[in-house]
């Protein structure tokens, strides 16, 4: 996450836990939405999966297999969710579950997961900023971004309660507005002697799905 | 007040106290986590779901059908046996991958994906809605009944603290299993379930006397055909009989939430294992004390406290109390649980989909306390009056609830042609037919069960205009896909397979 | 036997005897669905952790194991 006194290619510097997602513009990833109404920002999120590591999980189950990955991207929303737990008889709240909680909400589905790390993001990438009109109308949509909101406040509600005792209050309270972001993944298209395949390989934690795979 | 009573108060406190007091890190919950994740193993999975059926009905329903219809009661118990493994077989696997291809969270909004349509959401949460209202009363009833029996405080006033300490317990963040694992309760009950049993049967002087004393009473008892006997059956009330628990389970949203949470469908196969086995040993017990409490306590004016008193009679005081305390706390999970799933529907499903979308959280949560004690209130006021009997309202329930819901979820993860209009229709008409059936007395004329007819009427609902509306309103591409996608598990080799991400298909590039 | 007349003790053991076979049929149909079980032990970035996400700094890579 870019700290705004650091200089501009500072995707190494780690995250300050405190902030989520609202630091100040510095401009260079805005992009325009699709009615061009409000520049919004879309960010990368820094992927530890490479190319090569992605082709080498597609050898592992096609073995011997010639592969090439290509780079993707799918839009998520990145909430930073502050978590207090107070107990009936207590007047200030403690932060609770290391205080900050990271959600990544799928754009597309809406669906909520909790991130055991903290989202590091960097520039966009040319070929992230051309197919960035795909995802344009998804990044100005308010609805889209509340809804996002509200279900990674309720998943963050769900996951708190169960480990509280009974009775505790909960505040939840967002650290800024969801941000919009893109998640890498790598399609990787290749054969062996006995099948094709095409695999999406996760760019955060390399899992793999099939998409389609034949006999040769 | 007597031992029973205390040791009631005992372990209620003490559970309380637990639950107060500590911290509950434990299994975590599902919602959300993509991959891999701590999984609840078979046995508690499998546990899980039968604690939906032990509840005041196994103890207060089932007891009163064996006392009053003797072994004709048993078909209940001979479709209930089979309920779990069939819950898992026809809709696990399949249910959670789509949920997961779809990204659902919730057994409705499940649906509303499946089918794309507002309407499904709003006919499909007031109709759970109506049919949990009915089910919580049952349990408001169970444990105002139970409580009553112990410890003797006259019936009204045992329901309003039952219904207090429910909700009391709801609104607390409702979680009871902080306090209570369903896991340790279940295994109180059993236990509990099976040493009434055992002393029963030692009271009676064995299966076969027992058999032979109700016998003398009234032969018809011992045949499956009720208490007239052959010429009196009811083959229709036979066959509801068996589908309202084997196949009645698969239409409630609260069950078929397990079915998306499981992580691992390999799961399945050895919670089925599980649930079969256990389901063989403890759900024909609560049918056998009753029966055998003819012969034991001739003269009962109510027979839902069959297994009650027998317990009292052939229990050792200490043993009567944990036992009670095991079944109320069981009725006070199910109650709960049962309370906020209504709350949470009130308050998503219906009240921010569709009035207020962005509802702030404290709104939120009001909502569904709200819809909670206006629950709890008119729970309270039917079930004061002239109570029904916990067996009918339990058995009503779940029969409209599969009638509406059971071909709906089933088509959704089999039959890539189920539609919008398919599924609307079958649910309306499931829920009318059974319910119009049932409040008609019909069922006396012709001898067919309710949930025969509405299964019959929403299966071929959700055919015959599904089919007829192919053109109009065809099944979106996007859940064709998935479905083919969820069927698949031959084709691409097993190798392959072994851990794939499922939660992926949803970020596959469309050119890809 | 048991003091019963025979249909009912062929009703009361014949189908719960009928659900077992299913069972076993549908445990022996479905030996192929631990194909989809998520990998064991390759927790990924978006997992549950113990106790829920570290918020406070730290790498950020995620702490599973890349198989």
């Amino acid at each position: 996450m870019r700290d705004p006194t650091s200089s501009a290619d500072s995707a190494d510097q780690p995250p300050n836990p405190m902030r989520g997602p609202e630091l100040d513009e510095d401009g260079s990833d805005a992009i325009e939405s699709g009615d061009g109404r409000r520049s919004a920002r879309i960010l990368r999120l820094t992927a530890p999966v490479t190319a090569a590591e992605a082709v080498a999980v597609f050898r592992r189950k096609l073995p011997g297999a010639e592969a090439e990955a290509r780079a993707e991207v799918h839009p998520f929303w990145w909430c930073a969710i502050g978590v207090r737990t107070r107990g009936n008889f207590s007047r200030r709240g403690q932060p609770a579950h290391g205080g900050i909680v990271h959600v990544l909400v799928n754009a597309a589905t809406g669906r909520a997961a909790i991130a055991d790390f903290s989202p590091r993001t960097e520039p966009l990438t040319i070929s992230d900023r051309h197919s960035a009109s795909a995802w344009s109308h998804l990044v100005g949509d308010d609805a889209g971004r509340a809804d996002a909101e509200r279900a990674a406040r309720n998943l963050v509600r769900t996951s708190v309660t169960r480990t509280v005792k009974l009775g505790m209050r909960i505040e939840l309270e967002q650290a800024g507005q969801a941000e919009f972001v893109l998640k890498p993944n790598w399609l990787v298209t290749g054969a062996n002697s006995t099948h094709t395949a095409t695999f999406l390989v996760d760019g955060l934690d390399a899992s793999h799905y099939i998409v389609r795979v034949a006999k040769r | 007040m007597n031992i029973e009573t205390w040791f009631l108060i005992i372990y209620f406190i003490a559970m309380a106290g637990i639950g107060v007091w500590t911290v509950r890190i434990g299994s975590q919950g599902s919602e959300g986590y993509l991959l891999g994740g701590r999984s609840l193993g078979p046995a508690v999975t499998a546990l899980r779901l039968q604690s939906s059926s032990m509840s005041g009905y196994m103890f207060l329903g089932a007891g009163s059908l064996g006392y009053t219809q003797g072994y004709f009661s048993l078909w209940y118990a001979m479709g209930d046996i089979g309920g779990g493994v069939l819950n898992l077989s026809i809709l696990g696997r399949r249910m959670r991958k789509l949920s997961q291809i779809l990204g659902s969270l919730t057994s409705i909004g499940y649906l509303e994906q499946r089918y794309p349509s507002k309407w499904i959401r709003l006919i499909a949460a007031p109709i759970a809605l109506f049919c949990i209202f009915f089910y919580v009363m049952s349990q408001f009833i169970a444990g105002g009944r139970g409580l009553e029996m112990v410890t003797g405080i006259p019936y009204a006033w045992a329901l309003l603290v039952a219904v207090g300490v429910i909700v009391f317990y709801t609104f607390l963040g409702g979680y009871l299993a902080v306090a209570y694992t369903d896991f340790v309760q279940a295994i109180i009950m059993c236990v509990g379930m099976v040493w009434i049993l055992i002393g029963t049967l030692q009271a009676v002087g064995g299966f076969t006397a027992g058999n032979e004393a109700v016998g003398e009473i009234n032969p018809n008892l011992l045949t499956m055909w009720g208490p007239g006997g052959y010429a009196d059956v009811q083959w229709g009330v036979i066959v509801g009989a068996v589908l309202v628990f084997s196949i009645g389970y698969m239409g409630w949203p609260h069950v078929n939430v397990s079915h998306m949470a499981m992580k691992k469908p390999s799961v399945a196969r050895a919670a089925s294992l599980y649930a079969t086995g256990f389901n063989l040993l403890f759900i024909p017990a609560p049918y056998i004390v009753g029966i055998m409490a003819l012969v034991i306590l001739p003269g009962l004016d109510n027979p839902e406290l069959a297994v009650f008193q027998v317990a009292d009679a052939v229990l050792p005081s200490f043993a009567v109390g944990i036992v009670m305390a095991g079944i109320m706390a069981a009725i006070m999970s199910t109650a709960d649980a049962l309370l906020l799933q209504s709350g949470t529907i009130a308050s998503q499903d219906l009240f921010q989909r569709f009035v207020k979308r962005d509802m702030s959280e404290r709104a939120s949560v009001w909502v569904s306390r709200f819809t909670v004690l206006i629950l709890a209130a008119v729970g309270y006021v039917v079930a004061v009056g002239d109570p029904p009997a916990v067996a009918e309202v339990v058995i009503f329930s779940t029969t409209v609830l599969g009638a509406a819901f059971v071909p709906v979820y089933v088509a959704a993860a089999w039959w890539k042609k189920a539609n919008v209009p398919g599924a609307i229709a079958s649910m309306v008409a499931g829920t009318v037919s059974s319910v119009g059936w049932q409040l008609s007395g019909l069922v006396d004329v012709t001898g067919i069960d309710p949930m025969g007819v509405g299964i019959v009427t929403s299966t071929l609902a959700i055919i015959v205009v599904s089919l007829a509306t192919q053109r109009s309103y065809p099944v979106p591409a996007h859940i064709v896909e998935a479905l083919e996608e969820t069927a698949k598990i031959g084709p691409i080799p097993a190798r392959m397979l072994t851990g794939q991400n499922d939660a992926l298909s949803s970020q596959v590039p469309k050119d890809a | 036997m048991f003091g019963l007349p025979t249909t009912t003790v062929v009703i009361i053991f014949g189908i719960p005897a009928l659900w077992v076979v299913y069972t076993l049929v549908f445990v022996f149909l479905s030996r192929r669905w631990g194909a989809e079980d998520a990998a064991g032990g390759a927790p990924g970035p978006l997992t549950d952790g113990p106790g829920g996400p570290t918020g406070t700094g730290g790498l950020g890579h995620g702490t599973g194991d890349r198989s």
